[in-house]
């Protein structure tokens, strides 16, 4: 750092102006961390915070905030709502740490009714953006579980994906465009089109980089109405790799299915009273389409050895995980004993996954569920959960959960898969992203250079290439 | 430096890395090699350069070493290289200068593996649209990317200038069908794409070298999404009495989530063209094809040249056919603007998908004209680019100009065009490849001159003119023909300060500034 922790606070102040800028305890003490269950298992000793808290309101503001960072050699943690769950938002050196909080940029800053293209600042939370929308009979195409508590922002810097990613896309292909402050102190802009040739689609240097090139103060969002009709189906399957196999078809199929999941036993027999994976789909549109979609959806159903189940099941496995709000997970992460993770592979691959890490967990005593979605026309997510089983010792319980998240990073390496599906990389598995990512995270630290060259943002994603 | 190298001692030096039969320096290779089918070329040609600046040398690699093999080459002596895949391209983004190699990929052509289930392929860049789409047909399958070049493209064409097929409101652009890439970077570094990293940290690799035209490395394969091939395909024309009527209509269905595959909304002169000889025979046809029968032949190979004079003298007169074209023609053919619209997949979806977007277009004004106007279209579909016009031996040129902009700005964006550049040319539009945020126009004009240099002026004019035009009205100045050297001058307009981030990307990636140098601005 240079200059004293006066000096900073006092530019800071200039930036944003008073009561926009905090080195209160309370403050810096909540903004130590996001919901990475692994900080509660293993806290830092000693405790490390950030210094100081800013709440920039536009652009601009957070473009001064990082002239002041790079004047003073800080370490730049962007914040949103603080709902990553591998650690994206927390510490890794000794630096003075600066967390920029984007939550006051939370207004909406333009529909665009004619072309369904929304933009709202980076900080506001997908409840208030949803609200805003569907009061006006429109929906943003992204619906992730953390819906109210993480913010645009969040989501584009993970690359998220959510319930309707199988319709729509993840996040990357909703988002047309990004307003982001630079490391250098500028505020650069990428221009929105339905579709151009002219050069590289330049927001996907800031979409999925947590952080560690800029700060997203803006972005243009794709809208869809709301539609009148929602159908459900619903299929049993003994065997998953079955129910993967009818999903696969579906995806290629043109039916477009909106939600689309495939649900462990455990879970499908509290909706459909039977023991089997549950395939779930709705259709939604207008008129006759949906019901015509649906159909030929359970014609593959059937195709692959699927029960046609009761659509009531599906439409109840949705509403349960609707209420399945991001507070439940976090109580599943705090208790300790449980744990979750998100990873990917194709079509081929995704049953075997699924089985290799299932058997493996319950080799070591855990009880596992499973949930499949977030299809793309090659493939899904897998999201893995276990509950440890009991141990005596206290402090055995981080390394038996660093254990179990080994050995499901593991199987989707097996399986040619993703080590991190949509949640991001954040601490928690940044080590085997890398080993992954090959000379591509050797280019990543290239682009970095370029855009941060005294290293200010996110340091520790990059450390050490 | 480059220049300090002879041509047989850079032929030399390559000779050692590849083997002979994979490096040329004769003349019709050089010859061949100079030029891509940007229509100024054309016009040079009739103005008797046929070959302004051939490169020095030209190679064939046959595997991503060969390729590693030759970016380490010419990083070492500075020698620029040009990748080349079918030539199809009209903006020059393949034309090489003086002293730099072309590479062309087409023997990289093969299918690496056709992996079925996964719904994908891996393909070398080389490999031909035509030929590749047979060989996936064999196995029920499609890409659903049907540019019009589709016989003389190349895969890796596609990708590096962001192309776009005529099924593309059903599929996508060849962005939204790439799932990765190999990459050779400037530096000779061998980076892959994508799966299995879909989700992890770092930009997206793949959307920053799709569209780079060859300026931040060479595709040497990609693995792209393939979907089984339809089983029924159905076709419906409708007429309108306005472009704007047609235009609501098209915004309306696909903001119902609706997915055409083809979607084609011609204005009132592109509707003489796109139906002429469909054979209705009406009163209107033969009258239209009394006053204007040259003209609906502009696109057409090879006029005779008792043709191509009455060509010209029409086309020194712009305006006055611009004028006729706006006013007359609707009255003439009582036809007003075209619409085809196509679905196509499972039976029943296509069915039900075609039905529904025919209630929706009725209801937003549309006359109904039946399946024949888009059963002529499908016959006709790739008679556009694969051959050129005659009217390029009379000192004239036709070209196109693709953009596209939101829904917003659309018709305001067509206005502007046509009001820019009428005085100039013959200009007439069809809106193709709709989306729920936006649209692209796609602008064909036609110009005449009484020689080739007067030719050359009045082209750069027109495209100065309608450029500066698509980005005052906040358009993009291309949907997927690309940028190349033709529209590079607006690359400032086009990405605002934006246009730094593809600065440092090239630096990053290649910076020596040894990849196809002299393009998109860089």
């Amino acid at each position: 750092m240079i200059g004293t922790e006066e000096d900073v606070t006092q530019d800071l102040t200039r930036a944003v102006g008073g009561e926009h800028v905090s080195s209160r305890p309370s403050d810096v003490m909540f903004y130590a961390r996001d919901c990475w269950a692994r900080r509660h298992l293993m806290p830092d000793d000693p405790p490390r915070h950030p210094v100081w808290v800013v709440w920039p309101g536009a652009a601009s503001e957070v473009a001064r905030v990082l002239q002041v960072a790079g004047r003073h050699e800080l370490a730049v943690v962007p914040y949103g709502g603080g709902s990553n769950l591998v650690g994206g938002a927390g510490f890794g050196d000794d630096r003075p740490v600066l967390v920029v909080d984007t939550k006051r940029m939370s207004r909406v800053l333009e529909l665009d009714e004619t072309s369904l293209i929304v933009q709202a600042q980076a900080g506001i939370t997908g409840g208030d953006l949803d609200e805003y929308l569907r009061v006006r009979g429109l929906f943003v195409a992204h619906m992730p579980t953390s819906l109210s508590q993480s913010t645009l922002g969040g989501w584009l810097a993970t690359r998220s994906a959510g319930a309707f990613t199988s319709r729509y896309g993840r996040i990357d292909r909703v988002c047309m465009g990004i307003t982001a402050a630079l490391p250098d102190g500028s505020v650069v802009r990428t221009r929105v089109a339905p579709r151009r040739a002219t050069g590289p689609d330049l927001m996907h240097l800031f979409l999925g980089s947590e952080g560690a090139l800029g700060i997203i103060t803006a972005a243009h969002l794709k809208v869809v109405r709301v539609s009148k009709v929602r159908v459900w189906l619903a299929g049993g399957f003994k065997e998953l790799s079955q129910a993967v196999a009818a999903m696969a078809d579906i995806m290629s199929s043109g039916t477009r299915p909106v939600v689309a999941s495939i649900a462990d036993p455990v879970v499908a027999l509290r909706h459909s009273g039977q023991p089997s994976f549950m395939l779930v789909c709705s259709f939604e549109g207008d008129g006759e389409l949906p019901v015509v979609q649906r159909d030929e959806a359970r014609l593959l159903v059937l195709a692959h050895g699927g029960a046609y189940l009761d659509p009531a099941a599906a439409s109840g496995f949705w509403t349960a995980r609707r209420n399945d709000v991001f507070g439940d997970i976090i109580a599943r992460a705090e208790s300790r004993v449980i744990g979750e993770v998100d990873i990917g592979a194709d079509w081929r691959h995704l049953a075997m996954v699924a089985d290799d890490a299932r058997g493996r967990l319950e080799s070591m005593g855990c009880g596992v569920t499973m949930e499949l979605g977030f299809f793309g026309l090659e493939g899904g997510a897998l999201l893995c959960k276990w509950q440890l089983p009991e141990i005596s010792d206290p402090e055995d319980v981080g390394l038996r959960q660093d254990e179990a998240l080994a050995i499901v990073l593991d199987a989707a390496r097996r399986g040619g898969g993703a080590v991190a599906h949509h949640r991001g990389v954040g601490r928690q598995r940044s080590a085997a992203v890398r080993a992954q990512l090959g000379n591509r995270f050797d280019l990543f630290a290239d682009v970095k250079r370029q855009l941060d060259p005294k290293g200010l943002m996110n340091p520790w994603l990059t450390e050490g290439a | 430096m480059a220049d300090t190298i002879s041509i047989e001692a850079k032929a030399r030096q390559l000779g050692s890395i590849l083997k002979d039969d994979q490096v040329s320096i004769l003349a019709p290779d050089r010859v061949a090699y100079s030029r891509d089918l940007w229509p100024r070329g054309l016009i040079e040609f009739s103005a008797g350069r046929p070959a302004p600046s051939p490169p020095d040398v030209v190679v064939w690699p046959e595997t991503t070493q060969d390729v590693v093999h030759l970016v380490e080459w010419a990083a070492g002596t500075e020698t620029p290289l040009v990748p080349y895949g079918g030539g199809s391209g009209v903006c020059g983004g393949a034309m090489p200068r003086r002293g730099q190699v072309v590479v062309d990929l087409k023997r990289m052509d093969r299918i690496l593996e056709l992996d079925g289930p996964n719904h994908r392929v891996r393909v070398q860049p080389g490999m031909n649209g035509w030929t590749f789409e047979e060989v996936l047909g064999r196995s029920n399958l499609t890409m659903g990317h049907f540019p019009s070049s589709i016989f003389c493209s190349t895969v890796g064409g596609w990708l590096a200038a962001r192309s776009a097929g005529q099924a593309s409101t059903r599929y996508g652009k060849i962005e939204d069908m790439v799932s990765g890439l190999e990459v050779v970077t400037g530096k000779g570094e061998v980076i892959r794409t994508g799966n299995p990293g879909a989700a992890s940290l770092g930009p997206d690799w793949t959307q920053l070298f799709v569209g780079s035209e060859g300026t931040l490395g060479i595709i040497t394969e990609a693995t792209l999404k393939v979907l089984p091939a339809p089983e029924m395909r159905v076709y419906r024309g409708y007429g309108f009495d306005r472009v704007s009527a047609g235009l609501e209509a098209i915004r309306r269905f696909m903001q119902k989530g609706l997915l055409p595959s083809v979607v084609r909304l011609y204005d009132e002169f592109d509707t003489v063209i796109a139906r002429s000889g469909a054979g209705r025979g009406s009163e209107a046809d033969t009258l239209v094809k009394e006053v204007m029968g040259r003209l609906t032949h502009l696109t057409k190979p090879m006029l005779p040249w008792v043709k191509v004079a009455a060509l010209r003298a029409a086309l020194s007169k712009p305006g006055w056919l611009n004028k006729l074209a706006d006013g007359l023609l609707p009255k003439l053919t009582g036809q007003g603007c075209l619409l085809v619209v196509g679905t196509e997949g499972r039976p029943r979806l296509a069915q039900a998908e075609a039905d529904r977007i025919h209630e929706e277009v009725l209801r937003a004004g549309g006359r109904d004209l039946g399946p024949r106007p888009g059963e002529h279209w499908e016959k006709h579909r790739y008679s556009v680019s694969f051959k050129q016009s005659g009217v390029f031996y009379s000192g004239g040129f036709v070209d196109t100009m693709e953009v596209a902009t939101t829904w917003d700005g659309l018709l305001r964006l067509y206005e502007a065009v046509k009001t820019a550049v009428s005085p100039l040319v013959f200009i007439m539009a069809h809106f193709s490849h709709a989306y729920p945020e936006g649209c692209s126009i796609y602008f064909t004009f036609a110009g005449s001159s009484d020689d080739p240099e007067q030719g050359l002026k009045l082209y750069d004019q027109v495209w100065n003119t309608a450029l500066a035009a698509v980005t005052r009205a906040g358009g993009t100045i291309s949907h997927h023909h690309g940028v190349g050297r033709s529209k590079q001058a607006f690359m400032v307009e086009e990405h605002g300060d934006s246009l730094e981030l593809f600065r440092m990307l090239k630096r990053v990636l290649d910076p020596k500034e040894i990849l196809n140098p002299g393009k998109m601005s860089l």
